[in-house]
């Protein structure tokens, strides 16, 4: 369902994304991991279709991402990380706006818009310009959004960072339910509990490169760790780890 | 200078540096700001030469003007338009001063971390005092500094007069600025924050607009001297002797004169002034402030919990994905009110020189040619918003269009629609109206229309060909200002694509006839062919770089196109190749 072949992007000098391969299965529930700045965000970008890698090709959905775009924008559905939006729209507007812009049909849209946005509790908000939202209501929305043309792709980049314990379970449910109705979801998060209990495969990406690929299980048989916390910081190098708990004693026995 | 003051200064100054380091975001602003910057002082400064010197005043002594002078009244042409410039250009600095006072004071990002530090609240009040006079500083620098220093040059006037006039202008600058801390402290007890902000950049808005009327109808000397904006101008702004821009501007006349005992009362008075109003400002403003700003938190909090009981809306009709992105530009362009403020000034500028330009009897050419100039040159104001920034609006929004399944044509298109329906209405209406106050027949309209309508299509193909070229979406208000280096470009374009129009009450051999009526139907001939083709060519012209321009876009992040080699690199070299440059 999703293809990376040999896909490199740089920013001048500096290589975000080196020669990756992956290919991710239908119905997959697929966890991207990496420390800060590793390049999960610049492969989520170019898996999305909104940034062109400097080599390689990536497929979605059948799909060559840029070399048959609309048609593969089409069937994706993308969550940043940062949801920035309209702030002058209302919610119940932006939803139109999306719904419209998929081209989903008018009443099945305006339908299953009420739906969602009673889902992720915003109901009570959707006549509200956007800009009186807090961070985790703008993700709500931007979820729900992403739901409305039945995508059969999803990537999302830090999905529940900004959001409340209860629309975070509530994301999880949804996005494990649609794994099993055949929707491929990407997720990139830092959240290792998430990663462990959701998804069927991980993969580790440090400097560009991914380092690790399988089931956690297999991740940590692998790697002979207990959890996928130890097996991330193994593969990532927890020598900055080390060096920092060395400075904090020193300062305590200072 | 206590550690916490230090401290933000120079914090401050890193600010300021790196904002000139290479990899960063807003330096090529920067940059076009060196450029323009003196650009602006120059036109200011010939202007001023300009106006000297055909205003009559002797370049050497001031026998004729300056002895008119009493302490009651300002008079003589020259010396009472720098008065009214000054004191115009201090209402717009104090009005601004307190727009930047709340954002500064109450708004502004790093608030909570400088509040919630073991740093005076002293420190802070200084530092956010500094800032407010650095903006303020910038509109001083490019407007009033060189008026004034062209009068003093025309006047030959001492050093010291060039020394007074930098320290007075930075004691008027603190004082607005220290009356501004005030009165805002005070102002958010009363008022939310969020209304604030939109009241006081309302009468900004309205005072620009009333500036513009008075200075045009003074230097186009179409006000008589019974007219009411003639009454205002020598009424309000000149002998009202409160008014601190009075103090310094009689003080720096003075001065410029070789009278500085005339002048020392005046300047002491705006010296005295100022310490009185920084002495009010850490007085109220610490007292207070802390209050204000918890008060400001709430009001900030509340307006997001204003509508939770809005009345439910039903959802609107489905539209095609380019419609809707051609609706949701519309409703956004409607919800700015410092959109429509653009918009009336086009409008009352349009008015001023409708009462100009029909003070007299005009021939059929002139008169044609004028309707559509002044249709046009409100439509390249209202462009701005429109088409100029039609793509770099979306800010940092841009992803949602970049991850949609909108083609690129259709994402141009659509860009195009949304500033071409609104401004050829604009223009259309600008330019009937011009017709019907030439007293115009009314046949020319019907004919005029389809013209003008050619003309704005290629004004906003060009200008948005001009904005994507300098497209940045590295912001997330709908309401950034447009590319300064931009603005300058699709301004200049514009008058380009009118020029041919402008030429044509000069080639009276083509259009020369006994019946004014031929002679119209000849006119509106020949602006046809001189425009239509013209218009065309930048159409197709325009298109096809706008098309390239969208495909780098939605391909990268937003960067600037052609910035930096470095940033050229980011744009894959298959682009590079297609010469989106």
């Amino acid at each position: 369902m999703i293809r990376f072949e040999n896909v490199s992007k740089s920013y001048g000098r500096v290589e975000a994304v080196h020669n990756l391969n992956l290919e991710v299965s239908p119905g997959e529930l697929f966890g991207f991991l990496g420390p800060n700045g590793a390049g999960k965000t610049t492969t989520i970008k170019m898996a999305a279709g909104i940034l062109k890698p400097t080599a390689g090709r990536i497929i979605v959905a059948g799909y060559d991402v840029y070399a048959q775009g609309p048609l593969a924008r089409a069937v994706i559905g993308y969550v940043p990380d940062m949801p920035y939006l309209y702030d002058k729209l209302t919610g119940r507007e932006f939803m139109e706006f999306v719904a419209d812009l998929y081209g989903v049909d008018g009443r099945k849209s305006r339908g299953r818009a009420e739906e969602l946005l009673e889902l992720f509790e915003l109901s009570d908000y959707k006549e509200q310009l956007i800009e009186s939202y807090s961070h985790g209501m703008r993700q709500k929305l931007v979820m729900a959004s992403v739901l409305l043309h039945d995508p059969q792709v999803i990537f999302l980049d830090e999905p529940t960072a900004a959001m409340d314990p209860k629309s975070a379970r509530l994301v999880k449910d949804i996005l494990r339910t649609l794994c099993g109705r055949g929707v491929t979801v990407f997720m990139s998060t830092h959240i290792m509990e998430i990663a462990e209990r959701m998804c069927d495969r991980v993969g580790i990406i440090h400097r560009g490169e991914l380092v690790a690929l399988g089931t956690v299980e297999e991740l940590r048989q692998r790697r002979g760790e207990g959890t996928l916390e130890e097996v991330f910081l193994s593969v990532t190098g927890d020598a900055e780890h080390a060096d920092l708990l060395r400075v904090l004693n020193g300062w305590e026995a200072s | 200078m206590s550690r916490g003051l230090g401290v933000l200064l120079r914090c401050q100054w890193r600010l300021v540096r790196n904002a000139w380091r290479p990899d960063s975001r807003g330096r090529s602003h920067l940059i076009a700001a060196i450029f323009v910057l003196p650009l602006f002082m120059f036109m200011f400064f010939v202007f001023a030469i300009y106006f000297l010197r055909s205003s009559g005043l002797p370049r050497t002594g001031l026998p004729g003007a300056l002895r008119l002078m009493t302490p009651h009244a300002i008079t003589g042409g020259a010396i009472e338009t720098l008065v009214i410039s000054t004191t115009a250009i201090f209402f717009i600095i104090s009005l601004g001063a307190l727009q930047q006072a709340f954002e500064t004071f109450y708004l502004a990002p790093d608030l909570p971390l400088l509040l919630a530090s073991p740093i005076s609240r002293q420190a802070v009040l200084t530092v956010k005092l500094l800032l407010n006079v650095r903006w303020d500083a910038l509109m001083v620098f490019m407007t009033a500094l060189p008026l004034w220093i062209a009068f003093g040059i025309w006047l030959r006037a001492s050093p010291g007069f060039y020394l007074v006039l930098i320290l007075g202008w930075l004691c008027l600058l603190l004082f607005v600025s220290a009356v501004a801390v005030v009165l805002t402290a005070a102002l958010v007890r009363i008022v939310p924050v969020p209304r604030l902000r939109q009241i006081v950049l309302s009468f900004l808005f309205g005072f620009i607009l009333l500036a513009i009327v008075l200075i045009q109808g003074a230097v186009s000397g179409a006000w008589g001297r019974e007219d009411m904006p003639s009454l205002l101008g020598r009424g309000l702004l000149t002998q009202q002797m409160w008014l601190p821009s009075i103090w310094l501007s009689r003080g720096l006349l003075a001065l410029a004169t070789g009278n500085p005992q005339e002048a020392w009362p005046w300047l002491a008075g705006l010296g005295i002034g100022t310490a009185l109003a920084v002495i009010g400002a850490y007085g109220v403003g610490l007292r207070i402030y802390a209050q204000g700003w918890t008060l400001a938190q709430q009001a900030e909090s509340l307006a997001g919990r204003r509508h939770r009981h809005t009345k439910a809306k039903s959802w609107s009709r489905s539209v095609s994905p380019l419609l809707a992105l051609v609706y949701k530009d519309l409703r956004l362009f409607s919800r700015q009110p410092i959109e429509w403020y653009r918009a009336a000034l086009g409008l009352v500028a349009m008015a001023t020189a409708l009462v100009v330009f029909t003070a007299e009897e005009r021939q059929a050419a002139s008169a044609v040619v004028l309707s559509f100039a002044m249709g046009f040159v409100g439509a390249s104001t209202f462009a701005v918003s429109l088409s100029l920034r039609g793509v770099s609006k979306e800010g940092l929004s841009w992803w949602i269009i970049q991850a949609s399944p909108l083609t690129e044509g259709a994402i141009l298109w659509a860009k195009f629609l949304t500033a071409f329906i609104p401004t050829g209405i604009y223009a259309c209406l600008a330019m009937m109206g011009m017709q019907i106050a030439l007293k115009l027949p009314l046949f020319v309209l019907p004919l005029s229309i389809p013209i003008m309508l050619v003309m704005v299509a290629g004004l906003t193909a060009l200008d948005l060909a001009i904005g994507i070229w300098r497209a940045d979406f590295h912001q997330a208000a709908e309401t950034r200002n447009a590319d300064i280096v931009a603005v300058l470009v699709s301004q200049a374009a514009n008058y380009f694509l009118l020029s041919p129009a402008l030429i044509l009450p000069s080639l009276s051999i083509l259009w020369a006839s006994p019946s004014r009526h031929v002679e119209l139907l000849r006119i509106l001939q020949a602006e046809a062919v001189l425009l239509v083709p013209l218009n065309a060519l930048i159409i197709v012209l325009a298109r096809r770089y706008s098309l390239k321009g969208i495909r780098a876009l939605r391909l990268s992040e937003g960067i600037k196109l052609l910035r930096s080699p470095r940033q050229r690199a980011d744009i894959s070299p298959s682009m590079q190749n297609s010469g989106v440059h």
